[in-house]
């Protein structure tokens, strides 16, 4: 039966650093082993100069971030900036770029998994083996987000700290055995090889390896103390990563410089022969004896496999949360984010983007899926970056628990140089991509061009504005604040969908893991058969259900029984005993002005296995009397 | 001092002195491969070096 939770555990905040550093580095860590190799097939011999240069934009980026996800500690990222910042259709622009994002995460990751894993098996480095690997796990993976699965924060810990770890000792043998400082300045024929375009496209493409910092932003609302645990949690990601991303290209190119072939073309083994698995490049290039290769070779192709699997999965979970986000925001229509009736998961919208991954995916070409990466990243980067200026200018009043250094005065109020300057550089990385790039840029045109006809078509079919944020409206129920219970049970017989029940419901079942079922009742005359065609009552009782799911969100599922007339109120106890309910929710009827007190409610309250709370629509008497 | 703040004082300082350990790394590689004044990999050495070392005081100064 009812079990009564303090209110105060309904929404634990658990976060401290080491969770959002663990968290963080997983995901920006993961990044190098596929951003190595593609960026040096671009920069040669100028890669450490690349990341650095995307190191500093990164740092930059880093500190607009931590001061905007500190002001609003809440899911979303630059879409959750740009909301406060400017409006509705910037945040959808905004979430829609990332969406690309996790959609690129995913495909990129899963591409790469199968490289790392040919240490067991040659033909999985390279085409046909790749592509059908890395769609093999994206199907895999999207069939586990579509049943369900969660983050394991202590799994990230430990892979974060091994990733880490691995990639410290690596730079450590690597310093000791291979680094070359003549080497790595005669790899450098400037503007010959590379070519300035081509390092441009290297400094955009080596952004990617530092994405993966929003995952900060979305871990916001649980942090705990925000403004000092958040600060630090992006502090201690960025000395991390800086150190180690400078020095491992620095490591890489002493270990496979930059060579001139017969034609007169440069290039490195980084970038060709090992562009699908650059960190194995390091480990074979390293100079160590051949068993001791081998078994790093080993180490290293698991441990890299697993981190992309991780990954994979962060994106296709970075989906569901992106789609629940958007829905909360009415930014999705309906079909899109419609929820598992067993599962409660947002399976049409994982199945769709994992699609879409896999098509990515099928080219086989890393170049094309690195680009689109930076595209889709750098658009949303530089979203972030003008939310943060904006909120300045906007806003110069709120308190902000943290701000980033180097603030000066322009146009009547405080501006962040770090803004500034993130802000140029991301826009300029994203210039270059789609100018350089021409492919990526027409292909990231039509994905934000579908976006925003998504976006207009849908707000324009339901009537509400473009630019202003309609929330998912949860009024505050009456009189339900003491206690709370396990599963509650929304009982809907003829009577139109009730807000002010489902709301109730909703605060009941306040935690998270705790579900609300609708259970609408569709009554069969007589005269017909069980099976009779009552499609208007069919879709009217699935309608109260879809809507409770707009206010409930994930935890809410719901069916349709049909009953004989003068059988719900059984059908309704029946369903209550069976789901184990701990309370049934029956909006309240009227009639002619007065509480209708009619036999399906008399029996669900005769036969209760739990608690029936009756609820009231606010104002429905007095409308029912006029 | 709460346990969050020691677990996040001793990551950066663990951090900085990593970040020395490749300075000196550098610095003594390139320095018994004769790199002189002018060499990238003394410059680079001493960079990191400095870098460490300046993350590591304001670690150990917001301590006292």
């Amino acid at each position: 039966m009812a079990e009564r939770i303090p209110r105060e555990e309904s929404l634990r905040r658990v976060h401290g650093v080491g969770a959002l550093f663990s968290a963080a580095y997983g995901n920006v860590g993961s990044s190098i082993y596929y951003a190595l190799g593609v960026t040096a097939a671009f920069a040669l011999g100028l890669t450490p100069v690349a990341f650095v240069i995307a190191g500093l934009i990164f740092m930059f980026t880093a500190a607009s971030y931590a001061e905007a996800t500190v002001m609003y500690p809440e899911a979303g990222g630059s879409s959750s900036f740009a909301r406060h910042a400017f409006n509705e259709l910037a945040s959808f622009f905004a979430a829609w770029a990332q969406m690309l994002n996790y959609v690129i995460t995913v495909a990129i990751s899963a591409f790469f998994v199968p490289h790392y894993l040919s240490v067991f098996w040659a033909p999985l480095k390279h085409g046909p083996g790749d592509v059908i690997g890395g769609i093999v796990l994206v199907a895999l993976l999207a069939a586990l987000n579509i049943k369900g699965t969660k983050e394991s924060s202590r799994l990230n810990l430990v892979l974060a700290v091994g990733d880490l770890c691995t990639q410290i000792v690596l730079v450590g043998i690597g310093i000791a055995l291979v680094l070359s400082p003549d080497i790595l300045i005669n790899n450098v024929h400037l503007g010959t090889a590379p070519t300035w375009g081509d390092f441009a496209l290297g400094i955009a493409v080596g952004m990617i390896a530092y994405t993966g910092i929003e995952t900060i932003s979305n871990m916001a609302e649980e942090a705990r103390d925000a403004p000092r645990v958040i600060p630090r949690g992006v502090g201690l990601t960025v000395l991390a990563v800086l150190a180690l991303y400078v020095l491992i290209p620095i490591v890489a190119l002493s270990a496979m410089p930059v060579t001139q072939d017969a034609a007169g073309h440069y290039s490195t083994v980084l970038g060709t022969k090992f562009a699908g698995d650059p960190v194995l490049g390091i480990v074979e290039n390293l100079g160590l004896a051949e068993g001791l290769t081998n078994v790093l070779r080993i180490y290293v192709g698991i441990l890299a496999a697993v981190i992309l699997v991780i990954a994979t999965n962060a994106g296709l979970i970075g989906v569901s949360r992106l789609t629940y986000s958007m829905g909360q925001h009415r930014q999705l229509p309906e079909g899109l984010r419609q929820v598992h009736p067993r599962f409660h998961t947002p399976y049409v919208a994982i199945l769709a983007f994992s699609a879409i991954a896999a098509l990515t995916i099928l080219p086989g070409q890393t170049d094309f899926l690195a680009t689109m990466y930076s595209f889709g990243a750098m658009l949303s980067f530089t979203i972030a970056h003008a939310s943060v200026i904006r909120l300045r200018q906007r806003r110069p009043g709120q308190k902000r628990e943290w701000k980033p250094p180097l603030n000066f005065r322009a146009f009547g109020f405080e501006v962040p140089a770090t803004a500034v300057l993130g802000g140029l550089g991301t826009f300029a990385a994203w210039v270059i991509v789609i100018s350089l790039h021409r492919k990526t840029g027409l292909v990231g045109a039509g994905w934000m061009l579908f976006g925003i006809l998504l976006y207009a078509g849908y707000r324009r079919h339901q009537q509400l504005p473009l630019l202003q944020t309609v929330k998912v409206v949860t009024p505050e129920p009456l009189g339900v604040e003491e206690v709370e219970y396990k599963s509650i049970l929304v009982a809907f017989e003829n009577e139109p969908f009730s807000e002010e029940a489902v709301t109730t419901a909703a605060r009941l079942a306040a935690r998270r893991r705790r579900g609300i079922h609708v259970h609408a009742v569709v009554n069969v005359p007589t005269a017909l058969p069980m099976d009779a065609p009552l499609e208007r009552e069919e879709e009217e009782a699935l309608s109260k259900i879809e809507r409770a799911k707009l206010i409930g969100g994930l935890r809410v599922t719901g069916h349709v029984e049909r009953v004989r007339p003068g059988q719900a109120g059984q059908a309704i106890v029946d369903e209550a005993r069976e789901i184990k309910a701990g309370a049934i929710v029956v909006p309240l009827r009227y009639r002619n002005g007065r509480p209708l007190y009619g036999k399906t409610l008399q029996t669900v309250l005769e036969k209760r296995p739990c608690r029936v709370i009756v609820s009231a629509e606010p104002g429905e008497k007095a409308r029912a009397a006029a | 001092m709460a346990a969050p703040d020691q677990l996040y004082q001793g990551v950066t300082r663990i951090f900085s002195v990593v970040i020395i350990g490749f300075g000196v790394a550098i610095l003594v590689v390139t320095l018994v491969n004769g790199g002189g004044l002018a060499s990238a990999g003394l410059w680079l050495g001493l960079l990191f070096t400095a870098i460490g070392v300046a993350r590591l005081y304001i670690a150990l100064r917001s301590r006292s």
